[in-house]
């Protein structure tokens, strides 16, 4: 071997060990401030995973997330509350945060919202549990998540300072800039204002191509109850007010969620096609997300519900 | 394969090895082998249609070099249809029957990656050969490598037969500063498109993909960063390319040279794609007689001309002729003004410079946009410039992408203006792996992963 390659491999080993270093040091920094967040995604995503000891738990996508009032609910059944729902995400994202939940203690009830079309199968899913990547080796079941991600993510998780790719910005916004959706001052429930009616804002729910179930998003339901009833908690899934309900393919969905919900025998409290809220402008933010008033209003509906099906509520 | 792949990280280290550690005379096969195998990673079966060119082309170079008189031409000529026709089939087809009334039927041809490239970079090969600036290759295997070296096979820089055609017969030393310098400029390369042009690529997918409901301040946003979007893309491809070729001893043109920083858009066009705006020069421009016509009015023509080539080089699409044109018609336009043989000051260069931006981001929304009606339609909503500005959801997308278009427009006018200022960094050995190391950290931070295509490929 030539000096100038010897050469060569000394310098890439030197800076080998460079990087190595530089991703310890700097993965070490990051979790340090990714720690200190006290608000958003990240935030209510910790409180599952580490620390969270609330009686009552909401889990699911933002539907979850914007529509449970935790705070009504605390102050009216009188028990420690919080809303775990996160934007966005799917089955795929509640199943760990639930089994994270459930390796620590036993709460008293989970609330599971799920969506008519949970079950279908959408790509992004996949790519959006990278929200899962600050916390590779929390345990089994995140790091399996993981490896769902597309593109090799839990090779590049590896490096300690990948695993908070795209995150500085959020962590510091979150950390100086508080604010109270998604917080423990709002454990976890994150209002959203503006209605329908003045047409500020709009949303269009995305449903389009051909009907494709997602297998791994069946086995997480089935797995997820049949876990939560084998460690004996409540369980009550819910489906929150939509806008409008007109859309055919989300009826081949609903059916097969509504099969496998009875199939498994757990209570089921649809609300989808509630007259109650249908087409009612100023509840709605756009046509699938109620306002702060809307959610209000669910909760309550909700609240008025709940000892139907547990006595204690 | 792309070069933003973990495949190709591996590919590379282990080409270059094998590189280094075969004897000089198998070297060419290495290389010819790999870039079949870099080549079928995408589409195996196109590799048909770049042997049909490279036989084709192989022997017309040859003909054409033993032939003398009128033959020399047929040989040429023929050599040319038999490229401009797999152009016309694999790219073409559809446009031109869509626009005859679709009298044939519609064919579905997924177009072979980087067709425009090579098929070029094989035409300066026989022209040359033609003009006698080039011997006719005889080692049918070197000459199939210069066709398809993998660095700049589907995305350039288009080389011409003169620089790198005798690359592949000398013998190449192992350098310690070349392979610095390559692995250096693929490095930035990266930088380049990971952190910046596919972060900057969200926002503006985002706002182009659904410009009918977006407003004229969100739209202008999207089309300036869609400025910076290919800029970083394409010219990360071509530092990838250029480092991973000088990483063995191969030497490619440069193809960028801080366009944005052009005080004129013929300016632009020194500094854009330089290995097809000389390819057109040379091939087009010139032979139409160039600008030593007798009138302005044969100048402007064959500015025309050349531009409404180089649109329909970029795709098959309207949108791209009239990208064409209308750069065509800024160089018309431009080269109608006076030009002042006073040095510019500093503020006059800086307007000069923020005009010439301005236009080509004019140009850009033809570029981007899916139709020309979409593209008027963006026009129109940014010269009105109505609000509300979007963000996108989430912000951080649009925040990040300005910190790094910021931060590239600061080095690359330190580069232009003030490169003394880099003499005042430390340079020894602990602040070189400082720098690295803080790249390859940014890379890792800020970095999308998603392996998304290089815009140009489609080209």
């Amino acid at each position: 071997m030539s000096k100038k390659v010897k050469t060569l491999l000394v310098k890439l080993l030197v800076l080998a060990l460079a990087l190595v270093v530089a991703d310890l040091a700097g993965g070490l920094v990051l979790k340090y401030l990714f720690n200190k967040q006290r608000s958003g995604k990240y935030f209510t995503t910790s409180h599952a995973i580490k620390d969270g000891k609330e009686q009552v738990l909401i889990f699911g996508n933002s539907h979850a997330a914007q529509h449970f009032d935790a705070p009504l609910m605390a102050k009216t059944l009188s028990k420690s509350v919080f809303n775990f729902g996160n934007q966005g995400q799917s089955l795929l994202y509640t199943y760990p945060l639930v089994k994270s939940v459930l390796s620590r203690y036993q709460p008293e009830l989970i609330i599971l919202n799920l969506d008519y079309n949970e079950l279908r199968y959408d790509p992004t899913d996949y790519e959006r549990l990278a929200i899962l990547l600050p916390y590779y080796h929390a345990n089994s079941v995140i790091d399996s998540t993981i490896s769902l991600i597309p593109d090799r993510a839990a090779l590049k998780a590896k490096s300690h300072l990948y695993r908070y790719n795209s995150t500085l910005g959020y962590i510091f916004l979150n950390t100086y800039g508080h604010s109270y959706g998604k917080s423990m001052q709002s454990l976890g429930y994150d209002p959203i204002e503006g209605d329908m009616c003045t047409a500020t804002a709009s949303h269009v729910e995305a449903d389009s191509g051909k009907i494709t179930f997602d297998k791994n998003k069946i086995d997480y339901l089935i797995k997820l109850i049949s876990y939560i009833q084998s460690k004996q908690v409540k369980l009550l899934i819910t489906t929150t007010p939509l806008m409008e309900y007109d859309s055919n393919k989300k009826q081949v969905y609903k059916e097969k969620l509504l099969q496998l919900l009875t199939k498994m025998n757990v209570n089921y409290l649809d609300y989808g096609s509630s007259a109650e809220f249908k087409g009612k402008c100023k509840l709605f933010h756009d046509t699938s997300h109620l306002n702060a008033t809307g959610a209000a209003l669910w909760t309550k509906t909700l609240l008025n519900d709940l000892p139907k099906y547990f006595d204690q509520f | 394969m792309l070069f933003n792949s973990v495949q190709f990280i591996f590919f590379f280290i282990t080409v270059t090895t094998l590189f280094y550690v075969l004897p000089h005379k198998f070297r060419w096969m290495l290389l010819l082998l790999s870039s079949c195998y870099f080549y079928m990673a995408f589409v195996p079966i196109y590799i048909l249609i770049l042997g049909f060119t490279i036989v084709i082309d192989y022997f017309a170079g040859i003909y054409i070099e033993n032939s003398s008189g009128h033959r020399r031409k047929v040989f040429l000529v023929v050599s040319l249809i038999a490229n401009i026709s797999v152009l016309c089939v694999f790219k073409y087809y559809n446009f031109i029957n869509d626009n005859i009334g679709s009298i044939f039927p519609y064919l579905a041809i997924l177009l072979p990656i980087g067709l425009s490239f090579h098929t070029f970079q094989a035409m300066s090969y026989t022209i040359e050969v033609y003009r006698g600036n080039q011997k006719a290759e005889r080692n049918f295997g070197i000459y199939a490598l210069f066709v398809m070296f993998y660095p700049q096979l589907v995305a350039g820089p288009i080389e011409r037969p003169q620089n790198l055609l005798h690359q592949f017969h000398e013998k190449h030393e192992f350098s310690l500063e070349r392979v610095s310098s390559g692995l250096k400029q693929m490095l930035i390369g990266f930088l380049k498109k990971l952190v910046i042009a596919d972060r900057i690529g969200i926002y503006v997918d985002t706002i182009y993909n659904n410009s009918a409901t977006q407003s004229g301040q969100s739209l202008a946003c999207a089309t300036v960063f869609f400025a910076f979007q290919i800029y970083c893309d394409f010219s990360a491809y071509s530092d990838i390319a250029i480092g991973a070729a000088r990483v063995m001893g191969f030497d490619l043109m440069k193809n960028f040279n801080r366009p944005y920083l052009a005080t004129s858009v013929s300016q632009f066009w020194r500094r854009w794609h330089i290995s097809l705006s000389t390819w057109f020069k040379d091939y087009v421009y010139i032979p139409l007689g160039g600008s030593k016509v007798k009138s302005k009015v044969l100048v402007y023509r064959n500015l025309l001309i050349v531009f409404l080539i180089s649109g329909l080089w970029h795709g098959a699409n309207w949108t791209y002729v009239v990208w064409g044109a209308l750069n065509g018609l800024l160089l018309i336009i431009e080269s109608m003004i006076p030009k002042s043989s006073k040095r510019d000051n500093l503020i006059k260069t800086a307007l000069k410079t923020i005009f010439t931006f301005s236009l080509i981001c004019i140009t850009w929304v033809f570029f981007r946009a899916s139709n020309i009606t979409d593209a008027i339609s963006i026009l129109g909503k940014i010269i009105r410039f109505e609000g509300p500005f979007y963000p996108g959801n989430p912000k951080d997308h649009f925040y990040y992408a300005c910190v790094a278009i910021m931060a590239l427009m600061f080095f690359e006018f330190i580069t232009e203006y003030k490169p003394h200022l880099y003499k005042l960094l430390p340079n020894n050995v602990v602040a070189r792996y400082c720098y690295y190391t803080l790249v390859a950290m940014i890379i890792m931070l800020f970095g999308v992963f998603s392996e998304g295509q290089f815009i140009y490929f489609q080209f």
